[in-house]
This record gives structure tokens, C-alpha cells and sequence, in this order.
């Protein structure tokens, strides 16, 4: 495990996302993927968007986007590092999010890696 | 043995309770199904794998909301909880009244069907957005537990602003008028 990470406003978050959630037509995530309490992601600068793609994949999903830590603050959101077996970079974005905040979320993020065709899990 | 879990949305042949018409299927289905059977057992015994959903592909209302049931606990990768059966009931209620809604002031059932996703906090998303609607957006969200309200997040796209709160089932269709009426 690693020591905490102290995060910063330009570090970028990344976040899973299940088909069920990406909506095909338009190309976009939807809030459903941002409602979480305790919203699991992981610091791009302590791993990678392949890294985080392989880990994903490994539970079945196939998109990932991302946001700024700026982003999360922003939204009276707070970042804790959260470093779990076999993932330092994970980490935990706390506070409750509205559905306001959830389609803020979803707007906002950038998809770093689109599912692929032919995927129906 | 295969399990009946597909249903047309425009053919009016579900109940107001899904697994009650499942229990109890109109005739003509129960004799396609015993016939499928007869078939099956005849023509191969080893059983026929299902195949997944596909959330990619199928964009219709109805199939999203009762394969939700088919998501495992953990279904994100993460923490998310599987669905119940109550829970989708309730939704597909939301979704019986859209319906009635959509015949009963003759709007085309495309312009104004939802978008259906699973959250990952248990919720179930109906989503109004995109880019068939460019004045205004609305989601609803159907809650994990029963005894939790119904919640709605309305917003003007124009002034950039969202409204959100909480609803009774019968006051769907003044968030509808609310969507679709200028």
C-alpha cells in the first residue's frame, strides 16, 4: 500500500461506467453512473487510463471517464485516497450527491475510454 | 428450461404486476410456450444458455426496466446493490402512466419514451435529455427502498437552472406537463 496521496486540483479522477449507464445514442454517460455516497474512483496520476481500463475489465465493465479534482471541489465534494488491494490509486469522493450534482457529474466528465461495439454485460 | 423475460412494449400484453403475469400468462403465450417447450425437449435435451441483454442496442423503456432484474449484486464493478422486484414494479408503474400519458394528449410515444438507466446507488434512472430535448431536461428516479419517495430533477436548459425534489406517483404527469408543454 501506499502512503496517502495528497490530491490535487489539476489531478484527474477516473470512473467506471456499466453499458446500462452510457447512453448508446448520444455518446454520453448518464447521472446514474455519479450517485454514489461514497463514490469509488481512481487518481489518474498514480496510475493510468489503461491500468484503470484493465481493472475495469476485469469486473465486467468497458468505459471509463474522467474529471478534475477542481470539478469535485467545486461541487462541495471532497477526495479521500483510499488505496485497496491490488489498486493504490483507488479512492473514495465523499458527500452526498444530489441529482443535481450526479448530472453536473455526468456532463462535465470526459470519456477516456468509449465501450467497445458488439458488448451487451 | 428457457424462461419467458421479453415482452414487446407496444403490445399491451403485460399487467399492471410483471411476475403476476408471468404466474399467469394470457393464453395465447401459454400455448406458445408450452410449444417451444414440446420442441425443445424433442429435438435436444442439453439446455439452451441465455443470452445477456443488450444494453447497448436495446434502447426500449420496457426491456431496460425488466432486465434490470437481471443485474447481479455489485453490478458496476463497485458497490452497487442488485434490484428487486418491488422496486421494478414501482418503475414500470412510472412507466404504465407515461404511457397513458403519451395517449391521452396524442404525443408520439418516441418523442417522449425515456431513457432508462441503472445507478449505482440502487436507484432507477428515467431520463428526459439529450438531443431530443433541448429546452428542457428531466430525470426521475425510482429509489432501492419502497418506503423512499420518488424523486425528480427538472432543468431549464435556457436559464441553467435545475429544480429537484421529491414526488407522489400520481403527480407524474405535471412533471410531464412541465417537459413537453411551453
Amino acid at each position: 500500500m501506499s502512503d496517502p496521496h495528497q490530491t490535487k486540483p489539476e489531478d484527474r479522477l477516473l470512473r467506471w461506467l456499466h453499458p446500462g449507464q452510457f447512453n448508446w445514442e448520444e455518446n454520453r454517460p448518464t447521472s446514474a453512473a455519479f450517485k454514489d455516497p461514497e463514490m469509488s474512483i481512481d487518481i489518474l496520476s498514480m496510475t493510468t487510463v489503461p491500468g484503470s481500463y484493465e481493472r475495469a475489465k476485469k469486473l465486467g465493465k468497458n468505459a471509463v471517464a474522467s474529471f478534475s479534482y477542481q470539478q469535485v471541489i467545486d461541487l462541495g465534494l471532497e477526495v479521500k485516497h483510499d488505496p485497496i488491494e491490488g489498486n493504490d490509486a483507488h479512492a473514495l469522493v465523499l458527500g452526498k450527491k444530489t441529482n443535481s450534482i450526479s448530472k453536473k457529474l455526468a456532463s462535465s466528465c470526459q470519456v477516456e475510454v468509449y465501450p467497445p461495439e458488439n458488448i451487451s454485460k | 428450461m428457457a424462461t419467458i423475460t421479453s415482452f414487446s412494449s407496444n403490445s399491451n400484453v403485460y399487467s399492471d404486476n410483471l411476475y403476476s403475469y408471468l404466474d399467469n400468462p394470457p393464453e395465447l403465450l401459454r400455448n406458445s410456450y408450452e410449444l417451444v417447450q414440446i420442441n425443445t425437449l424433442n429435438i435436444c435435451s442439453l439446455p439452451v444458455p441465455e443470452k445477456s441483454f443488450d444494453w447497448k442496442d436495446n434502447q426500449n423503456t420496457f426491456q431496460r426496466l425488466i432486465h434490470l432484474a437481471d443485474l447481479p449484486d455489485k453490478w458496476d464493478g463497485y458497490s452497487a446493490p442488485k434490484f428487486s422486484r418491488h422496486q421494478i414494479n414501482r418503475a414500470i408503474e412510472i412507466f404504465q402512466s407515461i404511457q397513458d400519458y403519451s395517449k391521452e394528449f396524442k404525443i408520439d410515444w418516441k418523442k417522449i419514451e425515456p431513457f432508462i438507466a441503472p445507478s449505482s446507488n440502487g436507484s432507477i434512472l428515467f431520463e428526459w435529455s439529450g438531443k431530443r430535448f433541448d429546452l428542457r431536461n428531466l430525470e426521475i428516479y425510482v429509489p432501492l427502498e419502497i418506503k423512499q419517495s420518488l424523486e425528480y430533477l427538472k432543468t431549464d436548459i435556457g436559464l441553467n437552472h435545475d429544480i429537484e425534489g421529491e414526488f407522489q406517483a400520481s403527480q407524474i404527469s405535471d412533471l410531464l406537463d412541465w417537459l413537453v408543454k411551453i
